[in-house]
């Protein structure tokens, strides 16, 4: 009630500035009347009426203190001084709006990222009450997928979950016409979207029902965006018919807008029934017995996530669940086996590639800000000292401490807004370059939505505030209490707060100097790792292959057809004047996935981690299509097939670990049968570029089951340009084979790299960014005390110092400074790279080179930093000097 | 910035300003003049304080005030008490009462012993 009144009063027109006077002087006349009634001359009578008064205009701004709208006033008066300050002193003030724009900036930026990849939750409600169930074994995960009976009767048995679902994330090809389309879908079990709680957009979504009813006529559920981009919008598209994998199946409805499946960093666009998996994962499971594999209880693939009840903490659920768990599982194969749950609100992901350089990134930035923060402080102390003066003159006239600081406060959130607003924009800026450059040679599928959305922004505008709060109050308040006879007598610098100042700059600059320290070696660090993954000896040659997808099986080809649609399209490519060799894999090399099987060598006696190893199986030309060596023995040919002896081919590394000193040729080891090895090859990395290379073994592709392969096509020419050519002679062997992620194999392992290729872009940047800001400090300081000396050193030349004595006078500062610096930033650089060691490679965490050039690179910078302030006072004039003060 | 007043004189002037225009509306001049009238010249309203007073009484929302013209035809603003005005009066007169009763109480105990 009482601030409404004061509102209304604060906006009756007639109540401020003249009103008032108007009053006051009706007042004065009435008095002077009255006194001269009294029997006073008119001029006695009017200065009795004033005297009454006191001082009009302190009477007039007490009275109008109490209003809001003075307070406002006065606020803006402050502004208004504080732009008319920094747009007098425009060094200063560009100095502080872009060190601290550019500290908010990459802060905002690198924020945005941790936003979308780190603190995201799925788009369904209560996010927070999901979660996932896995198996560990001492700790550490050993099983996060569980099979489709297994699943459903935790579900119906427990009291702890509103329901638990399992999905497989499969790619779909649908077609129209003859054009085919790869879409990323999942086939999910019955109680997918109960658990998820979504509402359908149009028409309904999955079932259990639907699961059951399957196999008769199956439906399925597209995604807001989908039905939007691809459909038109078109409410008509419940009940539509659509050809997946060349099977037909009606749209039962359209998921929530926004929804992309549970797992944040891919984006899905089509729920399936889980009992069309054969549909989807194609070959041996759409026919026989494979047809029912996906209930089967030995067939573990599905991943879990389940809603807990509310009101049933994690480690309740647990309790409830884990006796169940063992006891569904039946025959309990691992009694040292224990069932977790764990939090999924932000979905099924999997830790991102980028998580952990963006955690790294996100404490460099906030590095850099603080010392750009410091930066900002020093300046603001320099720039109160300087206007020590003004200050203890308006402090004698009556001007209020409170006033003083508020108005130094205002400058400083004039300042932080302005650093706030460039930072905004250059966030904008580094988040669209680099989406742009960590998508480019991505084709589709990737959802990582970055943006400034308002979480983001209000992390920058809080930002802004307490930097300005942070490091404008103490200066602020510094500044508001000189003393004023000393300062006004103008013997500045002999005061405590100048010298107070100059104590806490100096502290500032060797804390800067460590931070930049720290950054700049982290950054070295980086790089390193960046040359060791880059020069890494792969083992074969990437350069001119092209890979590609193609999977027959998902447009109905038939388990038996398969092996000759590759025949045909491998034939027809071979033949073509612009490709040199080709060939198909399992798996694709450096893509992260593996197959390991078990196997037994005769005579070897097995330690425990020799039950299994890595496989691929691959067609004839493999090793000439990547050039890696054949070492011995023969490569695998066409007449590999079924009915012939099995054979395989082994790397180096096989033969060193298993038959050291003999020549493998001729020999077998067993898997279902005995394997003939016929051939060597050389050592190469397999899953991933930092892994250690291990033993291989290569199976022929014709002698194992497999329904999709990654073709691998090496061109005579630039292999940008037969992309065309090879997606025509694929096409001329069926129009309507699914071809997708065509991709250059030099670009896919570049691809696999880009974290750390943006990690040491950006770390460099970022240190090269933070020296810069260290070296304007110094500047600033050197600069600083070469003024406050100057007349001091005009009196040295004077007494017959030389040049040197004076430069030597600053150079002594500047380099105690650095010296500090430098010792103060080594064993906090030691000490933080300590953590990040899971993020390098191929260099050790105090590698001393490294930290032997920062520490140089720190040396220079001080040195540079000082040497303009350094040569203005060696050739300061002597008589000037003295006589301007 | 502003002079600062004890709070009890300022409170004492919150009453006086209260109790002279429970009489009927003044302008400010008026009620100073009023004030020391009354009390035979013995209280003597400052007139610097006077104004800011009377502003923040009207924020209070216990006195509201108008443009009109006084007995020598000037332009003058007119203060008038709200009903508001009138129970913090009454509020402000007990106080008092209770205030003076018990200094007299404090004065007639030391001439008693």
């Amino acid at each position: 009630m009482k601030w409404l009144r004061r509102l209304w009063i604060m906006f009756r027109p007639d109540r401020l500035g003249s009103d008032l006077d108007d009053e006051l002087r009706f007042h004065l006349e009435e008095r002077v009347d009255e006194n001269i009634a009294a029997g006073m001359s008119e001029e006695e009578a009017r200065r009795d009426a004033r005297l009454r008064f006191g001082n009009p205009t302190l009477l007039k701004e007490s009275a109008r203190e109490n209003d809001i709208l003075v307070w406002l006033e006065t606020a803006t008066q402050d502004l208004r001084y504080a732009l008319r300050g920094l747009r007098r002193s425009p060094g200063f003030a560009a100095t502080a709006i872009v060190s601290l724009g550019l500290g908010i900036g990459a802060n905002t930026a690198i924020f945005s990222f941790v936003n979308a990849l780190l603190l995201k939750h799925l788009p369904v409600p209560e996010p927070a009450r999901l979660v996932q169930l896995a198996e560990y074994e001492d700790g550490k995960l050993t099983n996060s997928v569980f099979s489709y009976p297994f699943l459903a009767e935790l579900d119906k048995a427990n009291r702890a979950f509103d329901g638990l679902f399992g999905r497989y994330p499969v790619r779909v090809n649908l077609t129209s016409g003859d054009v085919a389309e790869p879409l990323n879908g999942e086939v999910v079990t019955g109680s997918y979207f109960r658990t998820l709680q979504l509402k359908p957009a149009l028409g309904r979504l999955l079932t259990e029902e639907d699961i059951d009813a399957a196999a008769g006529s199956p439906v399925c559920v597209i995604s807001y965006s989908m039905w939007q981009e691809r459909f038109g919008g078109n409410p008509d598209i419940v009940g539509r018919k659509l050809l997946l994998n060349a099977h037909p199946y009606t749209v039962a409805g359209v998921t929530e807008k926004g929804f992309y499946g549970p797992q944040l960093q891919s984006r899905i666009d089509m729920q399936l029934p889980v009992s069309r998996m054969g549909d989807f994962m194609g070959g041996f499971f759409s026919t026989g017995d494979g047809g029912a594999m996906w209930k089967s209880p030995d067939f573990r693939w599905l991943q879990p996530l389940a809603r807990l009840k509310p009101g049933i903490s994690v480690s309740q659920a647990q309790a409830i669940i884990e006796p169940l768990a063992r006891a569904t599982m039946r025959g309990g194969k691992n009694e040292k086996a224990a069932f977790r749950l764990k939090d999924a609100s932000q979905g099924t992901s999997y830790d991102s590639d980028f998580s952990k350089p963006v955690i790294v990134l996100m404490a460099i930035v906030s590095l850099v800000l603080l010392i750009a923060c410091a930066n900002l402080a020093s300046l603001l102390l320099a720039r109160a000292n300087a206007r020590a003066k003004e200050f203890a003159v308006r402090l004698s006239l009556g001007a209020s401490r409170w006033r003083l600081v508020r108005q130094l406060m205002v400058e400083s959130l004039a300042i932080a807004c302005s650093g706030g607003l460039l930072g905004l924009l250059l966030a904008l800026w580094i988040v669209q370059t680099l989406l742009a450059y960590l998508n480019a040679g991505l084709t589709g599928g990737s959802t990582l939505q970055v943006g400034l959305d308002p979480l983001v922004i209000g992390f920058s505008i809080l930002l802004s505030l307490l930097t300005a709060l942070l490091f404008g109050l103490v200066p602020a308040w510094q500044s508001a209490r000189p003393e004023i006879v000393p300062e006004l007598k103008g013997s500045p610098g002999r005061n405590q707060v100048s010298l107070g100042g100059v104590r806490i700059r100096r502290f500032l600059i060797v804390f800067q100097i460590a931070l930049s320290l720290m950054i700049l070696f982290a950054a070295g660090l980086l790089t390193r790792t960046l040359r060791s993954l880059k020069t890494i000896d792969l083992g074969f040659d990437p350069a001119r292959v092209i890979a590609l997808n193609v999977d027959p099986a998902m447009n109905g080809h038939r388990l038996d057809e398969i092996d000759r649609v590759f025949d045909e399209i491998l034939g027809r490519l071979r033949a073509h004047p612009r490709i040199a060799a080709a060939s198909l894999a399992v798996v694709a090399p450096l893509e992260g996935s593996a197959i390991s099987l078990g196997f037994e060598v005769p005579g070897h006696i097995k330690k425990s981690s020799d039950v299994q190893t890595n496989f691929n199986m691959i067609g004839p030309d493999y090793f000439k299509t990547l050039s890696q060596a054949l070492l011995a023995g023969r490569d695998f040919t066409d007449r590999d097939v079924k009915k012939a002896p099995v054979v395989a081919i082994v790397n180096k590394l096989f033969v060193d670990q298993y038959m050291p000193g003999q020549n493998p040729i001729g020999r077998s080891f067993k898997m279902d049968g005995d394997v003939e090895i016929v051939g060597v090859v050389s050592d190469s990395r397999y899953q991933d570029l930092r892994e250690t290379p291990c033993p291989l073994i290569y199976l022929p592709a014709k002698q194992t089951h497999n329904s999709g392969y990654t073709l691998l096509i090496r061109t005579r020419l630039e292999s940008r340009k037969a992309i065309a050519d090879i997606r025509d002679t694929i096409r001329s062997v069926d129009p309507r084979l699914p071809i997708y992620r065509i991709r250059e194999l030099q670009d896919q392992i570049d691809q696999g790299i880009s974290p750390e290729r943006v990690l040491s872009f950006l770390s460099t940047l970022f240190s090269a960014l933070a020296t810069l800001l260290c070296g304007i400090g110094i500047y600033g300081l050197i600069a600083y005390a070469v003024s406050r000396r100057t007349r001091e050193i005009g009196l040295r030349f004077a007494l017959g110092a030389q040049k040197i004595d004076v430069a030597n006078l600053f150079l002594r500062e500047s380099v105690l400074l650095v010296a500090a610096g430098i010792a103060a930033g080594i064993p906090l650089a030691l000490a933080s790279t300590r953590v990040m060691k899971s993020v390098l490679y191929g260099v050790r965490p105090d590698d001393p080179v490294t930290l032997s050039l920062t520490i140089a690179i720190f040396v220079v910078a001080g040195l540079l930093a000082s040497l303009l302030p350094v040569l203005k006072a060696a050739g300061i004039e002597p008589l000037q000097a003295l006589r301007d003060e | 910035m502003g002079k600062s007043k004890p709070d009890v004189l300022q409170g004492t002037l919150d009453l006086l300003v209260l109790k002279t225009l429970a009489r009927g509306p003044q302008h400010g001049y008026g009620i100073a003049t009023t004030i020391q009238r009354i009390s035979e010249e013995a209280l003597r309203v400052e007139e610097g304080s006077l104004y800011p007073a009377l502003h923040r009484i009207e924020q209070e929302g216990w006195i509201r005030s108008e443009w009109g013209v006084s007995e020598k035809n000037r332009r003058a603003r007119f203060y008038s008490i709200t009903a508001a005005g009138r129970k913090q009066l009454a509020r402000e007169e007990k106080q008092w009462d209770k205030l003076t009763a018990a200094v007299a109480t404090v004065l007639r105990f030391s001439e008693g012993s």
